[in-house]
């Protein structure tokens, strides 16, 4: 079954619950009526057998009412949506409720004390019971189904923590009792309705527990035992198909089978032969159909499992696959690149060579050439390191290490330590911790950023600070300066390869530095982000996990 | 009596490279070395080998003081001229110092467990690669005790 359809089939359940209770409160009512107008077919629907009492009549329609007020309002276990509100109509159910408890305890304690309570004929005169010896008194096995039903309504929605609903069990009881009295009547076994020498349930009286007892399991059809019957699995299925058909059919068969052996058919015998092949056909083929039906659902089951581990196998066999790729790719480029070098080495050799012999011999023209290609040459050699950078951080790294970042900060400054003392900068750190890292990674990180925070900065000579802070299992470290900040629409951009936001007459540089960073960061298990403001300075942040091991 | 190379004979060198423009750099940067250097070239490990033992067309060159070695090279390359000059007693003793672009950690672990005597990343920038050279010739024929049997005069 499809969530829709289970939907569907829990709302036909709360319906029937509600007719349930609808069906309860009338019949009370016309009995109540029957009583008034003296009715003999509404007291004791058939002439001579027992009648309903008023009292009980009056306490189906208290019970009916609880059950509507209280049927509409239950506890879907996903959303908020219908949530248990102990409004007016919860209190006016319970108070209902508890005058049923209250009417069938006074009623038992009559029986039991022997007490004349004056309860049973306060609606109206009983003159049909008056064989009995207490004329309008409810029979002690339907006040004691009363009071099972009114603690059962007062408890309905409460739960234990295993999900269990023992108002659920109560009802059943209920069911149960009310079963065995309507047996009692359809085959004439005055002792499953009657407890001597006490008067005893009536037929509809019995009819009514079983329906209210059925309303009520209804009512919460998401929920105790009716999760399995309501499910939409296997399990579901099976209880739905078998559980009705064992009610019914048993009782039927058995009525048939009393009825033929009455009417002189066949004997006691061959009528008891005749029930049991009647059960057994008919469960056999049940049970057969049941199993062909839950077959077909795990061999659909079974399909689509092989399916999904196909699926599986494909999609990491294509996982795998881009891995690999992007690892070709990875070592393509610094392969590539690498090996750009040797020409290059040789290009820049002779053309400085050219420059440092030739200079002043040759005309202005060609000086001013040479000039050019010589820095050419030197932003194409830093733009293969950095390429090389790049390319090298997953394929090339080493293991992680305990790495004190105190050292990678001070070996970063050191680095860098022309680049500071000629911007006149302030470059400072607060205590730094050790983590697990590549720390020459690590080291190319902190570089990249102290550089790009002296590089990037406005009229005031630069100033950067370094800080660090725990956070849950992670580290967040702070590159802050007071340079010329980034506008908010760049900041993620500023992380992608060859991106740049100056022209290389206001910066120099190759577009890979922040690049670098973010894949060390992203090697090393965290983030990397900026917060700042055009002309505002900026702060970069990222992350390092904590871990023990060394994953590389 | 062990001492430093001096001006009695120039610092003979072998050059085992395959790249004729790194070549003609190396030898434009020992022109303006402060030790006289005689700079002798093999292009690939082959002709290394050929050279040190003094076989056919080498068989009148000296040996050389230090031998300069490329790692990648065609036909025999720098690792299988390691592992030949560790495996000949007559040529074990000699200095070679790595001069290569590689510069993985593996790489250069692996050529100083088979002994080398130093090993050198290539700079990119040349004033960088003539400072290195300088350097070096330096510290190999200035500051260094090299064998006695090398010392001049005793070259056999």
């Amino acid at each position: 079954m499809i969530e829709g359809k289970k939907l569907l089939f829990e709302i036909s359940l709360r319906r029937f619950s509600k007719i349930a209770s609808v069906l309860t409160v009338a019949v009370g009512l016309l009995v109540l009526f029957g009583w008034a107008r003296d009715f003999t077919t509404l007291k004791s629907v058939l002439p001579g057998l027992v009648t309903m009492k008023a009292n009980a009549a009056l306490s189906f329609v208290f019970c009916g009412t609880a059950l509507w007020l209280l049927s509409g309002f239950s506890l879907p276990r996903t959303s908020g949506e219908g949530d248990v509100k102990p409004g007016f109509h919860i209190w006016i159910a319970r108070a209902c409720a508890a005058i049923v408890g209250l009417i069938a305890l006074l009623t038992l304690s009559e029986y039991a004390f022997g007490w004349e309570l004056g309860i049973d004929q306060i609606l109206f005169q009983d003159n049909v019971t008056a064989i009995a010896s207490h004329p309008g008194r409810v029979a002690p096995m339907t006040a004691f189904n009363f009071i099972v039903l009114a603690t059962a309504l007062l408890s309905m929605d409460i739960e234990t923590h295993s999900g269990h609903r023992p108002a659920q069990w109560l009802v059943i009881a209920v069911a149960i009792s009310g079963f065995l009295a309507i047996l009692g009547y359809m085959y004439g076994v005055e002792s499953l309705y009657r407890v001597f020498p006490f008067t005893s349930v009536a037929l509809h009286t019995a009819l009514l527990f079983v329906l209210i007892s059925l309303g009520f399991l209804c009512a919460r059809p998401d929920r105790g035992l009716m999760i399995l019957a309501t499910g939409d699995d296997a399990g579901g299925l099976t209880i739905r198909r078998l559980l009705p058909a064992t009610i019914l059919l048993p009782p039927t068969f058995g009525y048939l089978r009393l009825v033929g052996e009455r009417e002189g058919f066949y004997t006691f015998a061959f009528g008891l032969a005749l029930f049991v092949t009647s059960n057994v056909l008919v469960f056999s083929a049940l049970a057969w159909w049941n199993a062909r039906v839950v077959h077909n659902l795990d061999a659909k089951r079974l399909k689509a499992l092989h399916q999904l581990e196909h699926k599986t196998g494909e999609l990491s066999q294509a996982v795998e696959a881009l891995a690999r790729s992007n690892a070709e790719l990875q070592q393509f480029a610094y392969i590539a690149s690498h090996d750009l070098q040797t020409p290059l080495r040789s290009i820049s050799g002779f053309v400085q060579l050219l420059q440092s012999e030739y200079e002043g011999k040759l005309d202005e023209q060609a000086d001013d050439w040479i000039r050019r290609t010589v820095q050419s040459i030197k932003q194409m050699q830093i733009l293969i390191r950095d390429v090389l950078a790049y390319s090298g951080i997953d394929a090339r790294s080493r293991p992680f290490q305990q790495t004190n970042v105190g050292d990678v900060f001070n070996g970063a400054v050191a680095t860098l330590e022309s680049a500071i003392r000629d911007s006149n900068a302030q470059v400072t750190c607060d205590e730094l911790p050790i983590v697990m890292g590549d720390s020459s990674q690590l080291m190319q990180l902190m570089q990249n950023l102290i550089e790009n925070a002296l590089k990037y900065h406005g009229a005031d000579p630069p100033r950067v600070h370094v800080s660090a802070a725990q956070s849950g299992s992670e580290w967040t470290f702070s590159v802050r300066d007071n340079g010329i900040g980034i506008d908010p629409k760049h900041h993620e951009k500023i992380f992608q390869i060859f991106r740049r936001l100056h022209d290389q007459q206001e910066f120099p540089g190759t577009g890979i530095g922040l690049a670098i960073c973010h894949r060390v960061v992203h090697h090393h298990g965290g983030k990397i982000w900026v917060e700042s403001q055009f002309g505002q300075g900026s702060v970069f942040h990222f992350t390092i996990p904590e871990r023990t091991g060394s994953e590389p | 009596m062990n001492i430093p190379l001096s001006g009695a004979r120039p610092a003979e060198i072998l050059l085992v490279e395959d790249n004729e423009n790194d070549v003609e750099l190396t030898y434009l940067s020992f022109k303006n070395s402060k030790v006289a250097v005689n700079l002798h070239h093999a292009k690939d490990g082959e002709a290394c080998m050929a050279f040190l033992r003094k076989q056919g067309e080498y068989a009148t060159v000296p040996t050389p003081d230090l031998i300069l070695l490329d790692l990648n090279m065609p036909r025999m390359n720098g690792r299988e001229v390691m592992m030949a000059i560790a495996a000949d007693e007559r040529l074990c003793q000699l200095p070679v110092v790595i001069l290569t672009t590689s510069q993985g950690e593996e790489e250069i672990l692996k050529m100083y467990k088979l002994r080398c005597s130093s090993y050198i990343v290539k700079p990119v920038d040349f004033d960088q690669f003539v400072h290195v050279v300088h350097t070096l010739t330096n510290y190999w024929f200035a500051v260094v005790v090299l064998p006695a049997t090398l010392a001049p005069g005793k070259v056999s």
